[in-house]
């Protein structure tokens, strides 16, 4: 009831024309100051005074004047002061609720956690606030709309997450109809990752609306397989979903599997220890962007066994490779003794070793092991063909600060020709040679240990380490995205700042909510409650969808039930001209 | 003088028009209320010892034969008392025609034979003034001034410089009433020296009309005290019926007591008031 009758002001400096009171209150005392006059006879005037009226009534209507050009005063104050009754906040009244219904909300306790949040906005809203609850998943869009509360909450806690053959857009959708139906409800995005923050993304959202077909359904869904072959060294993804999908290194943008999937589970291989991240796209069938939430998978495996490194030369290997191992070994970083075989031997020990390191030599047959080539001679069996030297090194595209390549004196380096035949896996390519290339489970280093100084410097051994353990991968985050429980890094699209949204002569914040609560996103504006409008036009705003299913509570009222700012500024003024126009009529008339 | 030439010539006007009215000779005209020697019959009675032998009626005596005396009304020069309010409460108009009137009043007496008698009430004279015969007209009107000072208080002066020997005879009260001790304890005390009491309550409309609603600080003029007001039009009012209330009350005392009143605005032409004073009868004997 206190925040009913709130009133604000929109102009509180006009509170200065209350001032006005003390001349008022001045010239009231000066007119009713007594005058003094002589008469011929008092007791007649005392007579007089005796017969008329007293009390509190007489003090009443002798004050009375005052007091009402007093009160038009300050009914004329309070008018130019704006005041307003600010309009209830949406935030503890209507609510529409987008939750995640992927597959992919499956993951871990993603899903007990999306209810948690549900169930907690939920329960924050004023008991008589309306309630759209809309679920997406195999099922088709579920969408509950009422006023009680437990039944809101016993839809989200029945809500299982299952194949979303219709995808987020179709759930704004039924969401941003749902709410064009209330009046400034909350707008509640409840997923378990974060969505796009690319800066086009609003663009690439009005995109979608137009372009959105329903079979064009993406990557829903990543289950993290462990592989019990390899102690769980080695993980699958299972995907579910249609479309051509492509798996690629997130940073770099490396593809890793590319593949038709369908209804129906696909496992795809995938190596790696440590933490890595992948991201999973799909296209359709024009190979085009259009509907592919890329999402960012964080695989934990656990740590491997230490690695045993074998060594391949045909003759003795380099005193500086045996000297860098050696030292490795006497740390731990790799396993004990150390073993040296001749190429020819290396498809018999694949199971011995989990590295190899040619050492100026070229296999017979490739390893399936992840693979250093020093030097190698030209030899079909390596996955990259190596060319004649060239002049002079000739490097570009070098991410110099890559931890594999850390410590290389590149001004040392002889160049080579070679040419990286798998895709989008080298880290560093050089044109026309290559010194170093490195790919998901081979690494080449273009030189001779035994001509350069490179492999007596320290830096030889580091570089071997980074090797054995840095895997080829690396943990950069692609700066779009960041994890759910994770706050935003700084300066990222959409963290720090809303991004802003003008269109129709509005201008609509969008942006996250509540920092602190996970996965909430809310589209919500500043000041004119037009988020909605907003939003409908972004996505489609002739679509008539009704928040009414088999789901929905036929008694529910979803009408229009929030109030807006109303302004009190005639109401002031009608008191002060009714103040002014009763003194009028009382006492100047 | 307090008359000018016009207003005297006024004067002489009501002087005759009081003699017609009157018919008086040259022993006075004012009617007594005792027998006495004088010229108008008043009745028979039947003969005393010691009466004198010219009073018995022998027409009577031849018709009837008994012996009964004729009585006459007796006729003597009586004093007129004139008391003059010269009180603050009369200051202005008030003032200036209480005094014109008392003077027209003394002149009459004294056009007729009276004795005129003068008794200021306030200003700074304290003792009265006799007159006799028409040689004192001049003196009269010359004493005779326009004051307003001192409190109303017509009691006291009259109680002091009323003579014991002026028993009854015509008294003229002239004042505006205001005394706070009442307004007839001087009328009172004339009737009880068996006088012929004639009020004149002179008024000055000006003075007396209320002022504007607002609010006020009164101070009267005599005593100096002081009264706040909020003059409202429903406050007028009252006061106005006050004031009728009061004139009433005196109006009645005068008519049980059997003396005349007559009320009078003071910007009213003293020939005006002495006019209707002669039309009442108020001189006639």
């Amino acid at each position: 009831m206190v925040q009913a009758l709130a009133v604000q002001f929109a102009f509180p400096f006009g509170f200065w024309m209350a001032l006005a009171a003390a001349g008022v209150l001045a010239a009231h005392l000066v007119r009713r100051r007594a005058r003094r006059i002589d008469v011929p006879f008092l007791p007649l005037w005392a007579a007089t005074k005796g017969q008329m009226r007293g009390g509190f009534g007489a003090s009443v209507a002798r004050w009375l004047d005052l007091l009402l050009i007093l009160l038009a005063v300050g009914a004329i104050a309070l008018a130019s002061a704006a005041p307003f009754r600010p309009g209830r906040p949406s935030s503890v009244r209507d609510l529409v609720l987008v939750m995640d219904g992927g597959l992919s909300a499956r993951a871990g306790d993603r899903l007990d956690r999306l209810r948690r949040v549900a169930a907690t906005e939920i329960e924050r809203r004023a008991p008589n606030a309306r309630l759209v609850v809309i679920a997406v998943a195999d099922a088709g869009p579920q969408v509950w709309a009422g006023t009680d509360r437990a039944r809101a909450l016993q839809a989200i806690a029945g809500h299982a997450a299952g194949w979303t053959d219709v995808g987020w857009a179709r759930a704004l959708e039924l969401g941003v109809a749902a709410g064009a139906k209330l009046k400034r409800p909350d707008f509640v995005f409840v997923t378990h990752r974060s969505w796009e923050q690319a800066d086009d993304a609003p663009q690439r959202w009005r995109q979608r609306t137009v372009r959105v077909p329903v079979a064009n359904a993406g990557v829903h869904a990543l289950e993290v397989v462990r592989d019990p072959e390899s102690g769980g060294a080695l993980a699958e993804l299972g995907l579910h979903g249609a479309g051509v999908l492509v798996i690629e290194r997130v940073g770099d943008g490396t593809e890793l599997w590319r593949g038709e999937v369908g209804p129906r589970p696909v496992r795809v291989p995938f190596g790696g220890v440590g933490e890595i991240a992948l991201r999973v796209r799909s296209f359709d069938a024009s190979n085009a962007d259009g509907f592919a939430p890329d999402d960012t998978v964080y695989v934990r495996l656990p740590a491997k066994k230490t690695p045993r490194v074998m060594v391949v030369s045909d003759g003795d290997p380099s005193a500086f490779l045996i000297a860098a191992l050696q030292a490795m070994a006497v740390v731990g970083a790799v396993a004990e003794p150390l073993e040296r075989i001749a190429p020819a031997h290396v498809a018999e020990a694949v199971e011995r070793a989990d590295y190899f390191i040619f050492d100026r030599c070229a296999p017979s047959t490739r390893p399936t092991r992840p693979s250093l080539y020093l030097a190698p001679p030209p030899s079909d069996a390596l996955p990259f063909r190596v060319g004649a030297p060239g002049p002079a090194p000739a490097l570009f595209e070098v991410a110099r600060a890559h931890r594999l390549l850390r410590g290389i004196e590149w001004e040392r380096v002889r160049p080579g020709t070679a040419r990286p035949i798998s895709s989008g896996a080298a880290l560093a390519r050089a044109a026309p040679g290559v010194v170093l290339a490195a790919g998901d489970d081979w690494v080449a280093l273009g030189f001779d240990p035994e001509a350069g100084v490179f492999a007596s410097s320290p830096a030889f051994p580091l570089f071997l380490h980074n090797f054995v353990h840095g895997d080829a991968a690396d943990l950069d985050r692609a700066p779009e995205f960041w994890r759910i429980d994770a706050p935003p890094p700084a300066g990222a699209p959409g963290g720090d700042a809303m991004w802003t949204i003008r269109k129709d002569n509005r201008t609509v914040r969008v942006g996250p909510r509540l920092w602190g609560a996970p996965g909430f996103w809310t589209l919500e504006s500043a000041r004119d409650h037009a988020t909605q409008r907003i939003a409908v036009n972004l996505l489609k705003p002739d679509l008539d969808l009704a928040p009414a299913t088999a789901e929905s509570d036929p008694l529910a009222d979803v009408g229009r039930v929030s109030i807006p700012d109303q302004p009190l500024v005639p109401h002031f003024a009608a008191a002060a001209i009714a103040a002014l126009m009763l003194a009028w009529y009382a006492f100047w008339r | 003088m307090i008359f000018d030439s016009r207003e005297m010539a006024q004067l002489r006007r009501l002087e005759i028009l009081a003699s017609r009215v009157a018919r008086g000779q040259i022993h006075g005209h004012r009617e007594m209320a005792r027998a006495g020697p004088g010229s108008g019959f008043r009745e028979h009675r039947a003969y005393q010892e010691g009466d004198s032998l010219r009073v018995i009626d022998w027409n009577v005596y031849a018709r009837s034969d008994q012996l009964v005396v004729k009585e006459f009304d007796a006729e003597e020069a009586l004093d007129v008392v004139l008391i003059h309010d010269r009180s603050r409460s009369m200051e202005g108009a008030a003032a200036t025609c209480a005094a014109k009137v008392t003077a027209a009043l003394g002149a009459i007496s004294l056009q007729r034979l009276d004795g005129a008698i003068w008794i200021p009430c306030g200003g700074d004279r304290s003792g009265s003034e006799s007159y006799r015969g028409r040689g004192r007209l001049n003196d009269l009107l010359q004493t005779i001034d326009v004051q307003a000072s001192g409190a109303t208080d017509l009691l006291t002066p009259v109680q002091s410089q009323l003579p014991r020997a002026v028993r009854h005879g015509l008294a003229f009260v002239v004042s505006d009433f205001f005394d706070p001790r009442g307004a007839a304890q001087s009328l009172r005390f004339l009737l009880s020296r068996r006088f012929l009491v004639r009020a004149i309550q002179i008024e000055d409309p000006d003075a007396l009309a209320p002022p504007a609603p607002g609010r006020y600080k009164m101070r009267d003029r005599e005593t100096g005290a002081t009264l706040k007001i909020d003059l409202t039009e429903e406050a007028i009012a009252a006061y106005q019926r006050t004031r009728e209330a009061r004139t009433r009350g005196l109006r009645a005392f005068c008519r049980k007591a059997g003396a005349g009143f007559l009320r009078a605005r003071a910007d009213r032409p003293f020939f005006e008031i002495i006019r209707t004073a002669i039309a009442r009868g108020w001189f006639k004997r």
